[in-house]
């Protein structure tokens, strides 16, 4: 350990701490960096085999003799599955592996029954008509309300309907709350309401599976190949080390791909059974029922404030449904300085499938009514919801921020709420954010060079999609004194060293320092190497513009690199001692994001014109992919603002919407105009400083939008999705 | 979806012939409805004549039933003449759907209920006893305002409304006889077990649309609402035509669409104005006369007689330059 003096910060609130870099580590950077190739905007290195479909995502692999799986689902969301009929799909011809689960209690709509192997697809499809299968329907409650209903259905047998759960149930103190609205001039009590949000990845889940000589190979899509080795070997009861998981591209797990699911173990089982490579992909359908989604909540809020701006009490009670599984708690962040805040979180179990992590879990939803209350205060109290943000917000980064949205949406233009006139009326809104510093521990890359000065950066986790190679690249070529081209880089092999799931923003995070220390390895073995062989001190050395510079002679890395006939390798950790879990400059992650809409207010539609967002990721490693994830995050935030909604028939049980027409996503004709800020701050998280940026930048957008379209018409919407209907019933039941 | 047998008719009139004797035989023309029922198996046909390829000749000034929704909104003629058509077109699906859907397709289409398009559920037209959209919590925002008692369901077609309002007429091939009908006459009510809703015989087929020109037509106008901009069909749709003579009425076009089983002429609406001064809120009122929404769509209706007073303005606005 060497102690180091690193200024903290950004450029106008700066402070220097001391930091502990590791023997044998760089020297953190601090707000003076001024590094050559990280900052600097560089294109996706796999963006022309993405575009040109040379990139394979697991749903392209096709080892020879592949062969297709199913999972038949239930379209009783609650039954028990009295016989199953095999004898017509296994006499198919192509048919080669049929099993059924028999005595099964169904407890949502789309959970399995049965699976079948065939030859084609086209066959499968076939054999899966020739399955009948004989149910008990049993009563069911899809709803929230359903679910609480004097004799509803018990969803878990283990359990009532309505818990609340012992972890993330509860959250600071509603007694505090309570209290804390004494003295206030303004008390407001609000509901309000998000849907349940199906990731809808673009790559279905599932895995190509296949045995060779007892070793099993999984092409997975998935966010974790890590996840994947140890779930499936667990399912399968086998070691880990006869398991390779490779995911080379993935179309999209938004949280939803971290472990091998049913369908994976039932194909690698069967893969094993017939002696050829199974595929099971799950289909669209399925997809939008069985793989995941983001849990709803019904908020009761109560809110309170001062007539001069000051937050007194915030409680919060919300009830919210994960289907068969739990999450369903909301997360109304501490953004601001309530002098008594309190949450509690209660999960109702439905006949539907079960919740998974969703891209900021629980922030989206908590953000939609945190900053719609804050703008209520506002209104009650008569003050500029941003001036009252301000006032209660102490944090310098997002303050800071606040001044650039506002600019560059033109806040001081913002319109009395309900003044704008004519049919189709303008309105705009904000709202805050925050995420944490995620990165973490445990991740080992290679870096290796070759005599010909061939670099090579491997690390076993997955570039979940949102550019993880390219930055890893940037980071390497930054400590090498190389370019972005001059680096391969391979990931999603899980014989490779071990990586971290792309999951919390973390990836990145994670994985960045631990190339960085890899690098800086390899580099001073150049140096080192070099400075005995050709002369020169290794401590006034360095690499830079592809050459070794402060040596006693000029050299290319080439040069330097063929001093090494066999080349040479190193595999770098990142430790603890590589992250400053103190977060001296900032504990969390800031953002804002500002929205213009257009309301018609005869059909009640809802345009977003503009969203101008700005955030905080740390040190900004490729600016041009950075704003590229924030441009992602905003669309996936105004497609739940607006369009996205799972919706369950409450007759059956089943989804009305289980495709990509009636289950709305956003299209192109409905994007605003994105105006994608990153504010870099040097935060001494690590030595980059280089925190996530994947799931912040969707937290604010619903919240901003739900907000403008309150300015706009002035009357509130407080569900989600923000459809036609309800505006017009909100704007009928003002007059 | 099920195998079946494939066949490329040569010209409609052998189309007609092969469909009307065949048992279980379905007749493909771009395909970006069919192909969806067939992957769910609404439809399970042992044979499938695909008419893409088959001769059919029409006389000049007739629509081809298999020009594309591209070709039509593409057509500077049609754009003069009947700028119902042109808007109705242009606005349907995705540019790579209009690149593949024809006219007669269109017209042929069937309802987007999403009870009748996933068979985990009970479907009226689906030979159920009863429709799914009807019953007591359903979600059926998007079905028809105008429902029958048996089906909720609602037309989503963006020509037929526009067609309806220029007096289009529908030539049609068949073994037995060519006949004409009016658009109007093609839309049937929903019967239990009939998918489709149209009158054709077994085995007929539209082949071309016949169009005549008049100042009415020239003066028309299609506008639809959809939630979404991109690839989605119509909550409410509104074709009209306006002819006017100074302030007064001369004639006047007025239909609906996606609010009942097929598109729906508001002819009392009609006769309000008719050889009277213009006025459009009295229209608009009127067109939804008799309306019965359903739990989850009465929004429609505020929709659609705002979409009414949009097109009469507009034509209004267009006639007096």
């Amino acid at each position: 350990m060497s102690k180091q003096k690193v200024r903290l910060g950004f450029k106008g609130n700066e402070k220097e701490v001391e930091v502990n870099p590791r023997k044998g580590t760089p020297a953190w950077m601090g707000v003076d960096a001024d590094p050559a190739v990280i900052g600097k905007d560089h294109a996706r290195i796999d963006a022309i085999a993405k575009v040109t479909g040379a990139a394979k995502y697991s749903y392209d692999m096709r080892p020879a003799g592949l062969c297709y799986a199913k999972l038949i689902g239930s379209p009783h969301a609650h039954a028990k599955v009295k016989r199953v009929d095999l004898t017509k799909a296994r006499a198919l011809k192509g048919v080669l592996f049929a099993e059924a689960q028999e005595g099964k209690t169904v407890r949502f709509a789309g959970d399995d029954v049965a699976g079948l192997v065939a030859e084609t697809e086209e066959i499968l499809d076939d054999a899966i008509r020739l399955v009948t299968v004989d149910y008990k329907v049993l009563p069911h409650a899809v709803s929230e309300a359903a679910a609480q209903a004097d004799g509803a259905p018990r969803v878990k047998r283990n359990s009532e309907n309505v818990v609340l759960p012992r972890r993330g149930g509860t959250w600071g103190s509603l007694d505090a709350a309570a209290a804390a609205h004494k003295g206030a001039d303004v008390v407001l009590e609000r509901v309000y309401r998000t849907q349940v949000q199906t990731h809808s990845c673009l790559e279905t889940h599932g895995s190509v599976c296949e045995w060779n000589d007892g070793k099993l190979t999984v092409w997975a899509s998935t966010q974790s190949t890590f996840g994947v080795r140890r779930t499936i070997a667990g399912a399968l009861r086998i070691p880990q080390g006869d398991v390779v998981v490779i995911t080379q591209h993935m179309g999209g797990g938004f949280g939803s791909k971290f472990g091998a699911d049913r369908w994976d173990v039932f194909a690698a089982r069967a893969a094993k059974v017939i002696g050829r490579p199974v595929r099971c992909m799950l289909d669209r359908k399925a997809e939008h029922l069985v793989a995941g989604n983001r849990p709803s909540s019904i908020q009761r809020c109560k809110f309170s404030a001062k007539k001069n701006g000051t937050l007194l009490g915030a409680e919060v009670r919300s009830w919210g449904t994960g289907g068969i599984g739990g999450g369903a708690g909301v997360l109304n962040p501490d953004i601001y300085n309530f002098k008594g805040a309190g949450r509690e979180c209660f999960n109702v179990y439905t006949h539907a499938g079960g919740g998974r992590a969703f891209r900021a879990p629980r922030h989206p939803q908590g953000v939609f009514a945190l900053e719609g209350m804050i703008d209520e205060l506002a209104e009650a109290i008569k003050m500029d919801p941003l001036e009252l943000r301000r006032k209660n917000d102490s944090d310098p980064v997002r303050l800071a921020e606040y001044e650039i949205g506002a600019k560059k949406i033109g806040w001081k233009t913002r319109k009395k709420s309900g003044s704008d006139r004519g049919v189709k009326k303008r309105g705009l809104g904000c709202a805050a954010s925050l995420w944490y510093h995620t990165g973490g521990p445990g991740t080992v890359v290679r870096c290796r060079i070759e005599k010909d000065g061939s670099v090579l950066v491997a690390n076993g986790a997955q570039d979940i999609g949102t550019g993880t190679r390219t930055v890893l690249a940037v980071i390497a070529a930054e400590e090498l004194g190389l370019e972005v081209k001059d680096i391969e880089v391979r990931l999603g092999t899980t014989t490779d060293g071990f990586g971290p799931a792309s999951g919390g923003s973390k990836t990145a995070a994670s994985v960045g320092p631990a190339v960085r220390n890899a690098a800086y390895s390899v580099k001073r073995e150049i140096l080192a190497t070099v400075a005995r062989d050709v002369g020169g001190d290794v401590d006034k050395m360095d690499l830079k513009g592809g050459q070794v510079v402060g040596g006693k002679k000029a050299l290319t890395f080439k040069q330097a690199c063929s001093l090494f006939p066999d080349g040479f390798e190193t595999d770098a950790k990142a430790t603890a001692e590589d992250f400053d879990r103190r977060a001296q400059f900032a504990p969390r992650i800031s953002g804002c994001q500002f929205a213009e809409v257009e309301v018609d207010t005869e059909t009640g539609q809802v345009r977003v014109v503009k969203v101008v967002a700005v955030q905080d990721c740390g040190r900004v490693i490729d600016p041009l992919l950075a704003r590229s994830q924030l441009n992602g995050g905003v669309i996936q935030g105004v497609s739940y603002a607006l369009f996205e909604d799972r919706l369950l028939d409450p007759n059956t049980g089943d989804m009305v919407n289980p495709n990509l027409v009636d289950y709305k996503i956003v299209g192109s004709l409905d994007m605003p105009e994105i105006e994608a800020v990153m504010f870099p701050v040097a935060n001494g998280i690590n030595s980059i400083g280089m925190s996530g940026l994947g799931e912040p930048s969707t937290v604010a957008t619903a919240g901003a939008i739900g907000n403008a379209v309150a300015n706009a018409i002035g009357v509130r919407i407080r569900s989600l999705p923000i459809t036609p209907d309800k505006v017009l019933a909100a704007l009928k039941g003002m007059s | 979806m099920k195998q079946f047998g494939y066949a490329i008719a040569a010209d409609f009139a052998a189309a007609a012939e092969a469909l009307s004797k065949a048992k279980n035989s379905v007749a493909k023309a771009g395909g970006t409805d069919l192909l969806d029922l067939l992957k769910e198996r609404i439809y399970e046909p042992d044979e499938m004549i695909h008419l893409g390829k088959a001769k059919n000749e029409v006389p000049a000034g007739e629509l081809n039933a298999l020009a594309t929704l591209a070709d039509v909104a593409g057509d500077a003629r049609i754009r003069r003449d009947f700028p119902a058509l042109a808007e109705a077109a242009e606005v349907a699906a995705t540019p790579q759907v209009r690149n593949w859907a024809t006219v007669g397709g269109n017209l042929c289409q069937h309802t987007r209920c999403w009870y009748f398009r996933n068979k985990d559920f009970t479907c009226f037209k689906r030979g159920d006893d009863d429709c799914s959209a009807l019953k007591d919590g359903a979600l059926n925002k998007y079905n028809a305002v105008f429902p029958t008692k048996e089906c909720g369901c609602a037309h989503p077609s963006n020509l037929s409304p526009a067609l309806a309002a220029l007096d289009a007429r529908l030539r049609c091939v068949h073994p037995d006889g060519d006949r004409e009908l009016e658009l109007l006459a093609l839309y049937d009510i929903p019967k239990k077990g009939v998918t489709c809703n149209i009158h054709l015989r077994k085995g007929e087929l539209i082949r071309s649309v016949v169009l005549n020109p008049t100042p009415l037509t020239r003066n028309s106008t299609y506008i639809e609402f959809r939630e979404r901009e991109s690839f989605d069909f119509a909550v409410a749709s509104v074709a009209a035509a306006l002819e006017m003579d100074g302030d007064t009425v001369r004639d006047i076009r007025l239909v609906l669409g996606a609010v009942s089983a097929g598109p729906l002429r508001a002819v009392e609406a009609e006769k309000i104005v008719r050889g009277k001064r213009l006025d459009i809120d009295a229209v608009a009122k009127a067109a939804l006369k008799g309306a019965t929404p359903l739990s989850q769509n009465a929004y429609k209706l505020h929709v659609t007689e705002a979409l009414v007073r949009r097109a009469l303005t507009e034509l209004h606005g267009r006639a007096g330059r």
